[in-house]
């Protein structure tokens, strides 16, 4: 694994208890990712996207393999440890948005730097910038207007943006994004899509989209199929810009 | 912004909140309210008895012993000089001292057993407020001989009505028969059961002449600043009382007999002269040297035990509305983890750890804890203080019937560290009832929860 690689995934394999049997949800799955790479997942239904996401977002353990996040074993971390990865270098982003009904646009991306005790560990200026950064990601993703507002008064399309808002607060290494364009239209899901390409290219961290939706591969710099559980096809359809960047 | 979460949590659901808020209000209402009931009817009980009692009471050695049998040969002598040196006792704030007797009632050809007091008209009116009870006819005034005060129950039983007369039929301190015709002044309803029932109060002073007992009683009231401490006060009587430590209470068969010239301990009623000599030593006198005392406590020991029985039922009442109550917030706290699955694998998804899971859900127990209790003790508070006010009437024969000395209204007490205590019950309930659910979200694993619809 070189330096650039921050995810690397080596055997994995994931199957599910159906009453008395299981099913096998992954099969021998290896995928290495380098830092500012932007993946599509694709596949049909039921090929073990979402399980990928959730083994490589440390919500779940694989039964068989190892999963590398920035060269550390996630084998051997403890529930507590894992769920601090996931508040300090991952990013979710769900099909359904998944936002708090009772809390604010700004109070919803706010969350994840408080239950991470990001405002805890920072001081001064550092602190200050914590603080206003909710509302200046909400107003770059033009939400100025809805950051006081709770998600029920708001379209899908700006719902899905105070998502993304939030699983990016806390600068994560890695975005997950799980069907994010499942529930929007066309227009939406190119604005949608836009955006996580421009902070893809500006924060340099690795988004992971599992779709099936034909309007993110053109979008996708890579795109790994699954089938059955098993990567059938990985290519590069686009140069990474991160060269470009840096 | 847990805090924050979880009491918006708490309005999601406004119906189930307010239910469940509901719920603990009127569990804690409830309680409070019974608090008050119970500390009401034991504060009157207590009153009732101490009224009847004194605070302590003093009599002469080994009286105490053989109280049930009304004694009058184990008397407290000297009894003026007594109630000077009782009267110069730090801490006495009055006493008043009474004859007891047992014996018959004779009227119209009826015949009756009965209970008999002695008092000084003005002491019992001052300590038993003796005056206060006369519910026909007129109290004891200066002047008066030979008069006495019925037992409510007693006039009825007897058909004796103001101005009837009536003959006591029992012995003197000696052992002698003897009759003593009273009229009847007035008649009393005491709430003291031993009198309404069977009882004949008479003057001090006639029962001390017929029953060949002057300047003697068998009981002395003390009464001290307050009811509660007792004990030191009894103390420091019998201190002074007793210079030379406790008395030696005689055993039977060995009373001690009299040294003392018995001028004025006639052997016969109205015999001043003695018709023929006894010799002295063998008159047993009827006092006896040296005090014991009882507080009114130790002296109620049964009522006060009932008390504590009854105490104990009600903590069993107190701790199935508590369950109650918990059960509620249990399960609406556990339909809230239900039906936010989908949220708190959000929530882990985002980085929460098990313990900011639990603190969150257990943030909206307590709150609906905090409040249910608020309004619980408020809404119990206030409506015991508006039946303290008003008073419940229990009806006029809940005092016979259970022989406890007990007034027929009652007035709900509410003591404010109660108050408290209920609340901080109903919030600690909340907590633990919440504990559970709270466990159970933070225990979810999150790609269940997440897929969870
Ligand atoms: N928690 C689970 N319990 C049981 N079976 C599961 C679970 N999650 C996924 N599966 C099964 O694993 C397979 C892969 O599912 P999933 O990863 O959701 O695929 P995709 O996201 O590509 O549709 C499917 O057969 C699905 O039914
Ligand atoms: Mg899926």
């Amino acid at each position: 694994m070189n330096d650039k690689t921050v995810l690397e995934l080596r055997g994995v394999s994931k199957s599910y208890p159906l009453g008395r049997l299981r099913v096998g949800a992954l099969n021998d799955v290896n995928l290495s990712v380098q830092r500012g790479e932007f993946v599509a997942l694709v596949g049909p239904s039921g090929s073990g996207k979402t399980t990928l996401l959730n083994l490589i977002g440390c919500l779940d353990l694989p039964d068989e393999g190892t999963i590398y996040l920035a060269g550390e074993e996630m084998q051997d971390a403890s529930k507590r440890q894992r769920a601090l990865i996931r508040g300090r270098h991952i990013g979710f982003i769900f099909q359904t948005f998944n936002l708090i009904p009772v809390l604010t646009a700004k109070e919803n991306v706010e969350y994840p730097l408080i239950l991470g005790g990001h405002y805890h560990r920072a001081k001064g200026s550092e602190l200050k910038e914590l603080r206003e950064r909710p509302a200046k990601l909400l107003t770059e993703l033009g939400l100025e207007e809805y950051i006081n507002r709770k998600p029920d008064d708001m379209s899908g399309g700006q719902r899905q943006r105070v998502a993304i808002a939030r699983s990016l607060v806390s600068k994560p290494d890695i975005v997950l994004a799980d069907e994010p364009t499942a529930n929007l239209d066309t227009k939406t899901s190119i604005e949608i899509m836009t955006l996580l390409l421009e902070f893809n290219r500006k924060h340099n961290s690795i988004f992971l989209l599992a779709t099936h939706d034909p309007l993110v591969l053109d979008f996708a710099r890579r795109v790994v199929t699954l089938v059955d559980g098993s990567v059938a096809k990985d290519e590069v359809t686009a140069e990474t810009e991160v060269a470009n960047v840096n | 912004m847990l805090i924050k979460t979880g009491l918006r949590g708490v309005l999601r659901n406004k119906r189930r909140t307010l239910l469940t808020m509901l719920a603990i209000s009127l569990a804690l209402a409830t309680l409070v309210l019974m608090n008050a009931f119970m500390d009401g009817t034991n504060h009157s009980m207590f009153e009732k008895i101490v009224e009847n009692s004194g605070h302590i009471q003093l009599y002469a050695p080994g009286y105490y012993d053989e109280s049930r049998t009304l004694p009058t040969d184990i008397a407290i002598g000297d009894l003026e000089a007594t109630m000077e040196t009782i009267g110069g006792i730090e801490g006495v704030v009055d006493s008043t001292a009474q004859i007891r007797f047992g014996g018959m009632v004779l009227h119209g050809g009826d015949d009756m057993g009965g209970f008999f007091i002695g008092v000084e008209p003005a002491g019992a009116a001052r300590i038993n407020n003796l005056d206060e009870k006369v519910i026909d006819g007129e109290y004891f005034a200066d002047g008066d001989e030979d008069v006495c005060l019925v037992g409510k129950r007693m006039a009825e039983l007897m058909k004796l009505e103001v101005g009837d007369p009536l003959t006591v039929v029992t012995q003197t301190a000696y052992g002698a028969l003897t009759a003593m015709d009273f009229t009847v002044k007035g008649i009393v309803y005491t709430l003291n059961p031993m009198i309404d029932e069977g009882g004949l109060i008479l003057d001090l002073e006639d029962v001390q002449r017929h029953l060949e007992l002057p300047n003697a009683a068998t009981a002395i009231l003390v009464v001290g600043a307050d009811m509660d401490s007792t004990i030191e006060l009894r103390d420091r009587l019998l201190a002074t009382l007793n210079p030379d430590g406790p008395p030696i209470i005689p055993e039977e068969g060995e009373i001690a007999l009299t040294t003392a010239a018995d001028d004025d301990l006639p052997l016969f009623a109205g015999d001043t002269t003695g018709g023929f000599e006894i010799p002295e030593d063998e008159v047993a006198s009827p006092t006896r040297s040296g005090f014991e005392g009882y507080t009114w406590q130790e002296l109620s020991a049964t009522i006060i035990e009932l008390t504590d029985f009854k105490n104990q039922a009600m903590d069993i009442i107190r701790g199935i509305m508590i369950i109650l109550a918990a059960a509620m917030i249990a399960n609406t706290m556990l339909t809230n983890v239900f039906e936010r699955t989908r949220e708190i694998g959000v929530l882990m998804a985002m980085g929460a750890r098990g313990r900011q899971i639990i603190s969150l859900f257990l943030t909206e127990a307590v709150f609906l804890g905090l409040l249910g209790s608020l309004v619980g003790v408020v809404l119990g508070a206030g409506v015991s203080l508006i039946l303290a006010e008003v008073g419940i009437d229990m009806g006029s024969d809940v005092s016979s019937m259970i022989s406890v000395p007990f007034d027929t209204v009652l007035y709900p007490l509410v003591e404010f560290t109660g108050i408290v205590q209920t609340f901080m019950l109903g919030v600690v309930m909340s907590l633990i009832a919440g504990l559970y659910p709270a466990v159970k979200a933070a225990r979810l694993q999150p790609t269940k929860a997440l897929r969870y619809l």
